[in-house]
C-alpha cells in the first residue's frame, strides 16, 4: 500500500515537473509555478511517507527493507531516509523541487531589468528537477515493493548511525547544492551583459552558508567517527563538495567588487558552480570514484552522466553564441583585490577538479585505476592559502575607488605586519621552526589585524560584521589546519590491565575491559584512565551487517585535542592495542568553521546597510557602494 | 579575441606548471596478481585482496601477512597495528610501495568480505 502510494506520488511529481517545464518554456511562468508547487507537494508527501515507513518500520518498501531496522533509535530511523542512494535521491528531488518553486516565484516578482527571462529560467530549473524525478522513479524508486516482506532490516551502514552530524550534513549539503541551481539558470538564459546577478545573489549566499556548514560538519564526522586521525583526506567525494563551495565564494567576491554589468567571470562561476554540483552527484552516485562513500554506487550513473553532458554542452553553446555584451568595467583598489580573490579561488577550484578527475582520464587512456592523493592537493593548497592570506592582509585596507599610491597602503598595512613579525619572532623563540608554518601564522596575524581595522572603519552594518566574522573564521581555521598538520603526533601501544603508558605525551592507564551485548550489537569497551578523567574507547560489532566499528573517543581543549582509538581487544587476556593521536589547535578548525558559517549567514541575512542618498541615474551605471 | 587567447595561454601555462605537483601523489589500484605481473615497482599502490589464512605474524609491533587474490599473493609488511576487524581470511586494502618482493604498507584498511569487491571490478 505504502509502496503503491509512494510510487503514485512520484509519478505525480514527475508529471508536474514535466508539465512545468513545457509550460514555462512557452512563457507562462505563473502556470509553471502552480504546477511546480504541485510537484513540490507531491515529492514532499513522498518524503514524509518514506519517513513514516522508516519510523513504523514498514519493510514492504524497498528502502526500508534495505536500510531500515526495528532496533534503530528514532533519530537514526529518520536519518536513514538519506543513508542509501535511493532515499538520498528522493531528498535531492524534494529540495530541487522546493528551490525551483521558490526561484520561479521570485522570477515572477522580479523586474524586467533584473530578470528579463523568468519563464526560461523557470523552464531550465523545472527541466532539471523533472530529470532527477524521472531517474528517481525509473531506476531508483525507494518505494519499490518487496516480496516476501522481511521481518527486520539490516539498518544503515553502521558508520552512518548514531552521529549527530549525519542528521545535518546530508540535508545541508544537498540544499547548498540545490541553491546553486537558480544562479546557473539565470546566468544561462541571460549571459553576459544582462543584470541577472542581483537576482542570483541571495541563492549564492545561501549556497555558501549551507555548504560551509555542511563541509565542516562532514569533516567533523570523518574525524570523530572514522578514527583515522584526520578530518580531510582529499577523498574525491570531499573534493567534489568543496568545488561548488569554492565557486560560490569566488562569485560572492566577484559580486562584491560591484562590476556592472556582470562580466564573463560571474557567468562562468554561476554556470560552472552548478555543473560542478552535477559532476559531484554523477561521480559519487555512479561509483566512479572509489572512496568511503561507496554506498553511493548505483545504476543512476549513466542517466546522470547524460544530464551532466547535456548541461556542459548547453553551457558551451551559450558561451559560443554569446557575442560579448558591454565590456565589464575595470576596477581599482579594494574592488580589484576582490576580483583577484575570485580569480584565485576559481583557479584553485580548477586544480582541485584536475586532481579529482585525473584518475578517470588516466583509466580511460591507460586502463590503470588510480587515485591522486594528499601530496598533490597539499602542494597546490599551501601556496594558494598563502596568496589568499596575503589578499586578506592587503585587500580590506585598500580604498574602494581611487587608485591608491603604494605609500598610503603601506602605512595602513604596517601595524599589522609589525604585530605579525612580533608573533613570528615569539613563535620562533618558542621553538617553532618550519618556515612555511611561520609565514602562514604571520600572515594570519596580519590579516586578523587588517580584518579588525577594516571592520572598525566600515559602516559597521550587519553585513560588514558578517564579512569580518567570516574572514576571522577563515583565519582561525587556517591557523588550526596549519598547526595541527605541522605538529600532530600519534603513537600505538599494547597494554594489559593495570599497565600505564605515555603516548604522544599523554599518560593513559588500562583500567579494565568490559563487554556488553544486545540484539543488534556486541560492544567491547576499554576503561582508560587519562588526564581529566576516564575515557571509554570501544568497538561495536553490528550483527546485522557483520561489521565491526571502532568508535574513537577524544578530549579537546583550545590548545590541543587527543583522540584514542581501540585497535584490537582480546577478551580473554584483557590485552588491548590502542592508538593515540594528539593534534594541537584542532579545536580551532571547528571553531573557524563555525565562525565562517555564522559570519556568512549574518552577512547574507543583513540588508545592505544605510543607502547612499539617491542621485540622478547616470549612463555609466557604476554603484557607489562597495559591499565588502 | 586576444583576451580569450591570453586566457587560453595562461590556462595552458598553469596546467604545465601543475604537472610536477602530481609527482608521487598518484596511487595505483592493483590486485595482487596485477602487482606481481606489472612493472609498478616503486610507485605508490593500493592493493585489495584477502589476508591469507595462517600467514599473519606479529613481531615487535610490526605485522606481516600475505595478501592474495585468485592469481597470486604478495607479502605485506606494516609497522603498526591494523584497525578493527583485521583478520585472516578477510578482505583488506593496503596502501604502500612495492619493491618487487615486499609491499611495505603505509596504511592497512579493513574491508569486510561481504562488502569487499576488488577495485578493478567497480567500473560502472
Amino acid at each position: 500500500m505504502t509502496s503503491l502510494l509512494g510510487t503514485v506520488l512520484l509519478v505525480g511529481t514527475l508529471a508536474c515537473a514535466l508539465g512545468a517545464t513545457v509550460v514555462a518554456a512557452t512563457g507562462r511562468t505563473r502556470s509553471a509555478l502552480l504546477l511546480m508547487l504541485g510537484g513540490m507537494g507531491g515529492v514532499l508527501a513522498a518524503t514524509l511517507l518514506l519517513a513514516g515507513a522508516l519510523l513504523a518500520p514498514d519493510f514492504s518498501v524497498a528502502h526500508v527493507a534495505d536500510h531500515g531496522a526495528r532496533w534503530l533509535t528514532v533519530r537514526d530511523r529518520v536519518t536513514t531516509l538519506w543513508a542509501g542512494p535511493d532515499g538520498s535521491l528522493l531528498l535531492w528531488v524534494t529540495l530541487m523541487a522546493g528551490v525551483t518553486a521558490v526561484a520561479t516565484a521570485q522570477g515572477l516578482r522580479a523586474t524586467r531589468a533584473s530578470c528579463p527571462h523568468p519563464a526560461r529560467a523557470a523552464a531550465v530549473l523545472a527541466g532539471v528537477t523533472a530529470f532527477f524525478a524521472a531517474v528517481l522513479l525509473i531506476v531508483a524508486n525507494p518505494f519499490a515493493g518487496v516480496s516476501p516482506v522481511p521481518l527486520d532490516g539490516p539498518g544503515p551502514n553502521p558508520l552512518l548511525q548514531g552521529h549527530p552530524a549525519m542528521s545535518l550534513h546530508p540535508p545541508l549539503l544537498y540544499l547548498g547544492f540545490a541553491s546553486a541551481a537558480p544562479p546557473f539558470a539565470l546566468a544561462l538564459v541571460a549571459p553576459g551583459g544582462r543584470r541577472w546577478l542581483p537576482q542570483a545573489l541571495p541563492w549564492v549566499r545561501a549556497s555558501c552558508v549551507l555548504l560551509t556548514a555542511a563541509i565542516v560538519l562532514g569533516a567533523w564526522w570523518s574525524w570523530s567517527v572514522l578514527g583515522w586521525g584526520g578530518y580531510w583526506a582529499w577523498d574525491p567525494v570531499e573534493n567534489l563538495a568543496l568545488l561548488p563551495w569554492l565557486t560560490s565564494v569566488a562569485l560572492l567576491h566577484e559580486a562584491a567588487a560591484g562590476r556592472r554589468p556582470a562580466g564573463v567571470l560571474s557567468s562562468a562561476l554561476a554556470v560552472g558552480g552548478f555543473i560542478l554540483v552535477l559532476t559531484a552527484i554523477t561521480l559519487t552516485r555512479s561509483g566512479a570514484v572509489l572512496s568511503v562513500h561507496s554506498f553511493a554506487e548505483s545504476p543512476q550513473g549513466l542517466p546522470l552522466l547524460a544530464l551532466l553532458v547535456a548541461a556542459l554542452l548547453t553551457a558551451a553553446v551559450v558561451a559560443a553564441r554569446h557575442r560579448g555584451g558591454p565590456p565589464t568595467p575595470a576596477v581599482t583598489g579594494r574592488r580589484r583585490a576582490l576580483v583577484l580573490t575570485a580569480v584565485v579561488l576559481a583557479t584553485y577550484a580548477g586544480t582541485v577538479l584536475l586532481g579529482t578527475v585525473y584518475p578517470l582520464a588516466l583509466e580511460a587512456v591507460t586502463g590503470h585505476r588510480a587515485q591522486v592523493g594528499a601530496p598533490y592537493f597539499d602542494r597546490v593548497a599551501v601556496p594558494t592559502a598563502l596568496v589568499v592570506l596575503a589578499l586578506l592582509v592587503v585587500g580590506p585596507l585598500l580604498g574602494s575607488h581611487t587608485r591608491d599610491g603604494l605609500k598610503p597602503v603601506a602605512r595602513r598595512v604596517a601595524p599589522g605586519l609589525v604585530i605579525a613579525s612580533l608573533v613570528v619572532v615569539a613563535l620562533r623563540v618558542a621553538g617553532s621552526e618550519a618556515p612555511v608554518l611561520l609565514l602562514a601564522l604571520g600572515l594570519v596575524t596580519a590579516a586578523a589585524v587588517s580584518t579588525a581595522v577594516a571592520w572598525y572603519h566600515s559602516r559597521r552594518t550587519g553585513r560588514s560584521a558578517g564579512v569580518a566574522l567570516a574572514h576571522l573564521g577563515v583565519l582561525v581555521l587556517v591557523a588550526g589546519v596549519a598547526v595541527s598538520a605541522a605538529s600532530s603526533s600519534q603513537e600505538e601501544a599494547r597494554l594489559v590491565e593495570g599497565e600505564s603508558v605515555s603516548l604522544s605525551g599523554v599518560e593513559v592507564t588500562h583500567d579494565g575491559l568490559e563487554t556488553a551485548s544486545d540484539d543488534a550489537t556486541m560492544t567491547t569497551m576499554l576503561r582508560l584512565d587519562a588526564p581529566g578523567g576516564a575515557l571509554q574507547p570501544h568497538m561495536t560489532y553490528h550483527r546485522a551487517r557483520d561489521f565491526l566499528v571502532s568508535e574513537p573517543v577524544s578530549r579537546t581543549s583550545w590548545r590541543a585535542t587527543y583522540q584514542v582509538v581501540l585497535l584490537s581487544a582480546d577478551g580473554d587476556s584483557g590485552e588491548v592495542a590502542l592508538r593515540l593521536r594528539r593534534d594541537p589547535l584542532l579545536a580551532w578548525v571547528w571553531a573557524g568553521g563555525a565562525l565562517m558559517t555564522l559570519g556568512t549567514a549574518l552577512a547574507a541575512a543583513s540588508r545592505r546597510g544605510p543607502r547612499t542618498p539617491r542621485r540622478p541615474a547616470r549612463r555609466t551605471d557604476v554603484p557607489e557602494q562597495v559591499v565588502a | 579575441v586576444s583576451r580569450r587567447l591570453v586566457l587560453l595561454a595562461s590556462t595552458a601555462v598553469a596546467a604545465v606548471l601543475l604537472v610536477p605537483a602530481f609527482n608521487g601523489a598518484v596511487t595505483y589500484y592493483q590486485e595482487p596478481s596485477e602487482l606481481v605481473a606489472a612493472h609498478l615497482s616503486g610507485d605508490q599502490v593500493r592493493v585489495g585482496g584477502l589476508v591469507v589464512d595462517g600467514s599473519l605474524r606479529r613481531d615487535h609491533g610490526d605485522v606481516e601477512f600475505e595478501l592474495a587474490d585468485a592469481g597470486a599473493s604478495v607479502r605485506v609488511l606494516y609497522d603498526g597495528e591494523p584497525t578493527g576487524s583485521f583478520r585472516e581470511g578477510q578482505g583488506a586494502v593496503v596502501e604502500g610501495r612495492y619493491d618487487g618482493e615486499v609491499l611495505v604498507a603505509t596504511r592497512v584498511m579493513v574491508q569486510h568480505s561481504n562488502e569487499y569487491r576488488a577495485p578493478t571490478t567497480e567500473r560502472p
